[in-house]
């Protein structure tokens, strides 16, 4: 609604300015584009992926059929170690295939969770894709140049990932959620049955 | 001494200033005073505890957008009611994390399964959320409709196709249509509304200092009353401007002529 506001009332500025035209023009488009931008960033969720078409990606097409492993209270124990809280909800799903295993987990950044694919290969993070993103800031976490950081990283015996992964300024709460949701998709390639 | 305090001369400029510094302090008493108690209130708050008395008013609440424009609607299911009120979910009176339009609900045992436009939540009899099935778990999203069949099994409408739910949550099936039982979302009684009101109050842990902080700032009734508080402060700014000119301006002592 709010984006709709100002995109109305950015084009009616933009007829009046236009038709008069003047020295202001360029700094005026500038800031009716920025605007804009402003309204489209805080519009609300945006899917990247469905989980769906992330899996049969991952898997080639043929999805292995859903597991399930109920959290325990030690597994919690282990989860709020890593994640800084227990998990929810008490059901993780997660799809194996030989020693590749896919789990998608979803984690408040600010207010809003972030739904974020992984996949484990032989105990280290195979690929990381941001599926979909609601928070108004820090999307940049989405970007292949974040999430590539993740290939190749184990979860050391202390809980934490074994290459340091950089932040993003202006997105540390997305970055925070996303980096401990690694370690508990490393942490539940262990755990959970095979 | 030439000319008089209205007339033309020397003392002309400080009588406009006089009325206009008379009229203006009329004008801006009540803002004035306004802003001078709800500042000492605010000063003070610690020892009127306004920092710990929760806002319980409708009104207010909904003035800080935390009771939801949209009408509530909700279902029963066995027992249970669940209730959507805007991006706010309730079980009960327990408001939950997860949020989303409501599509229905239905007793599963023990559990209670509930459908939002883009998953199935599985809620234990304490309430807490023991499963969560997204895109990757349904026979697709948005789910159009949630209902059980003969069997108690757990059926969901996807694309306008019918669904059967495995018992374990792990698998889905197409079914056909016939001998389900949907489940029915429906408008709040006023009753049941207000009840739900004050758990609302509780959650926006709104508090007398915050409210009283933003009528002092002008931030509460919006755009009006902001320019109202910018307006007296401008004014005040310029009563005292010219409170000191009256104090401190010396007379002229001539006429500026010859």
């Amino acid at each position: 609604m709010s984006s709709t506001l100002a995109w109305d009332t950015a084009s009616r500025l933009w007829s009046a300015r236009w038709s008069r035209g003047g020295a202001g023009c360029g700094v005026f488009r500038t800031l009716l584009v920025l605007l804009c931008l402003h309204g489209w960033a805080g519009a609300g969720v945006t899917v990247y992926q469905k989980p769906s078409a992330f899996l049969a990606e991952v898997f080639g097409g043929s999805v292995p059929a859903t597991k399930a492993i109920r959290l325990s209270s030690s597994h919690q124990a282990q989860i709020k170690r890593l994640l800084g809280h227990s998990y929810r909800p008490s059901m993780l799903r997660y799809w194996r295939q030989g020693d590749t295993m896919a789990v998608i987990l979803e984690e408040v950044g600010k207010v809003e969770p972030i739904t974020t694919g992984f996949v484990v290969k032989g105990g280290r993070i195979a690929r990381v894709r941001i599926l979909i993103y609601r928070e108004s800031h820090g999307m940049e976490v989405a970007r292949t140049s974040f999430t590539k950081q993740f290939r190749g990283t184990e979860l050391s015996p202390a809980g934490r990932l074994s290459r340091r992964v950089d932040g993003i300024s202006g997105a540390t709460l997305s970055v925070r959620a996303v980096t401990g949701l690694a370690r508990v998709a490393l942490y539940l390639d262990r755990v959970a049955p095979k | 001494m030439s000319g008089s305090a209205r007339g033309p001369g020397p003392w002309k400029g400080r009588w406009w200033v006089r009325r206009w510094h008379r009229q203006l302090g009329v004008v801006f008493a009540l803002p004035l005073l306004w802003l001078a108690v709800s500042g000492l209130l605010l000063r003070h708050a610690d020892r009127f505890g306004l920092h710990d008395r929760q806002v319980r008013s409708a009104w207010l609440l909904q003035r800080y957008g935390m009771i939801p424009e949209e009408a509530p609607r909700g279902v029963t299911a066995g027992s249970r009611r669940v209730v959507e009120w805007g991006e706010n979910l309730f079980l009960g009176d327990a408001l939950v994390q997860e949020s989303g339009v409501l599509i229905g609900a239905v007793p599963k045992g023990r559990d209670l399964v509930v459908a939002l436009e883009g998953y199935l939540l599985v809620y234990d009899a304490g309430g807490m959320l023991v499963d969560q099935l997204g895109d990757a778990s349904l026979p697709g999203t948005p789910l159009e409709a949630l209902g059980v069949d003969g069997d108690g099994a757990v059926m969901v409408r996807t694309d306008g196709k019918v669904a059967r739910i495995g018992d374990d949550f792990l698998g889905h099936a197409e079914a056909p249509a016939a001998e389900v039982t949907w489940s029915e979302v429906t408008a709040l009684e006023e009753e049941a509304i207000e009840a739900l009101e004050p758990r609302l109050a509780e959650q926006a842990g709104i508090s007398y200092y915050r409210v009283l902080l933003d009528m002092h700032s002008g931030n509460l009734l919006g755009t009006v009353t902001k320019w109202a508080v910018d307006l007296a402060a401008i004014g005040i700014i310029v009563l005292t401007v010219m409170g000191l000119g009256l104090v401190f301006r010396k007379p002229r002592t001539g006429t500026g002529e010859g």
